[in-house]
């Protein structure tokens, strides 16, 4: 009786062995494969960002069945000159005013761009302040009301002379908060008589003075 | 020293009620993956070997270690073996004849190596039910035909700008001869 038991066992086993199904001929992987990353972006910028939409870099997924993606804040963005600019999350940052830096994109160090993606800087070389409020002669102007008046300060790129409104982007200081104070933006507020220079400043070597006289 | 006792006692004392077992099977595993709107089926032979205690006729519980290598690339131009290890809890009945149905209900763990760009590769887990019978061949000896369903959970699988998220649902009839001490 066993060894009958035996035989039905062995007969089954070899047919299960035989019954085995083959795999599928079609061999292209369900999941595609990386083929590369690109960065994609602008490769000038102005030392001074004015949108941010110009500064922001993205990498291109390309995939092995043709098909591409794009993602920023899946990558480790590295900058080769830190002096230059920095890069997070794609988003560019001038740093100095003017210069070239290699930007390159990474994901967990294995895969990088096939190609470092220069970034040049559009250096600025003049900033002058004006004011569609005030009458400003000769870098000064006469106050005599109080209020608050808006002031703008255009600067003057390296790239065929553009002028940009770069008032929100630069170093606002009054030299008399006693006379008249100014915010991060360029709005100047009257305190009381008296004179005060407004000093707009960025790189530390680019600036402009406005000189404030005020008689109530 | 006294460890060794111990393990000699309980060894004698397995081997006084037959409750331990040792095994193999052959499965035919067909596994069913939906991808991305693709799918695809991919089959290969399933070589197991296995350990367990308890009754036939009642509640046992089982360890196995499989090993599997499809010929179908899923995840990579050169997907290679899977190794898993399963834990399951039977429970069989005595119908007579010498014939022992049995369902079980298990857990499994895995791994598979891929040859992708950031995955040399993947674990997976599944959830394990499947049943057949058992027919005594001897004293020690009994034969095993059944079938499993496993419900597996791969690693997420990273494109950088998308992951994916894989199940897959496996089936495998298997037979195999188990020995009981």
């Amino acid at each position: 009786m066993t060894t009958l038991r035996l035989s039905l066992l062995s007969v089954s086993l070899a047919a299960v062995m035989l019954g085995c199904s083959q795999s599928n001929s079609d061999n292209t992987p369900l999941v595609p494969e990386i083929e590369s990353i690109v960065i994609e972006g602008t490769d000038t910028i102005h030392a001074i960002t004015i949108d941010s939409d110009d500064a922001q870099l993205v990498g291109r997924i390309n995939y092995s069945d043709g098909t591409s993606a794009t993602t920023y804040n899946e990558l480790n963005w590295e900058s080769n000159d830190t002096s230059v600019l920095t890069v997070n999350n794609g988003l560019i940052t001038p740093v100095g005013n003017g210069g070239t830096a290699s930007v390159s994109a990474s994901y967990r160090d294995k895969i990088y761009t096939t190609l470092d993606h220069n970034v040049t800087l559009i250096a600025i070389n003049d900033i002058n302040i004006t004011s569609i409020d005030l009458n400003i002669t000769s870098s000064a102007t006469d106050i005599n009301q109080t209020g608050s008046y808006a002031l703008i300060a255009n600067g003057t790129f390296s790239d065929n002379n553009t002028t940009l409104n770069i008032s929100s982007n630069i170093t606002w200081v009054s030299s008399n908060t006693s006379v008249v104070t100014i915010d991060t933006n360029g709005l100047l507020t009257v305190i009381g008589d008296g004179s005060s220079d407004v000093n707009v400043s960025v790189f530390n070597d680019i600036n402009s003075t406005l000189k404030v006289n005020v008689g109530l | 020293m006294r460890i060794f006792l111990v393990l000699l006692a309980l060894s004698i004392s397995l081997f006084a009620e037959h409750k331990g077992y040792v095994g193999f099977s052959i499965e035919d595993s067909s596994e069913y993956f939906a991808i991305n709107g693709k799918e695809q089926f991919a089959s290969a032979p399933q070589f197991k070997i296995k350990g367990g205690y308890g009754d036939i006729g009642g509640f046992s519980v089982e360890a196995s270690f499989s090993y599997m290598d499809y010929a179908t690339n899923i995840f990579s131009e050169n997907d290679g073996a899977a190794l898993m290890l399963d834990i399951t809890v039977y429970k069989g009945w005595d119908v007579g004849y010498d014939l022992y149905p049995y369902l079980g209900l298990g857990i499994g763990m895995g791994d598979m190596k891929v040859d992708r760009e950031l995955e040399s590769s993947l674990t997976f887990s599944s959830f394990n039910f499947g049943g057949g019978i058992r027919y005594v061949i001897s004293n020690t000896y009994d034969f095993d035909l059944g079938v499993n369903y496993k419900l597996r959970t791969w690693q997420t699988i990273s494109l950088v700008a998308d992951k994916i998220n894989v199940t897959s649902h496996l089936i495998n009839p298997y037979i195999g001869i188990n020995y009981h001490f």
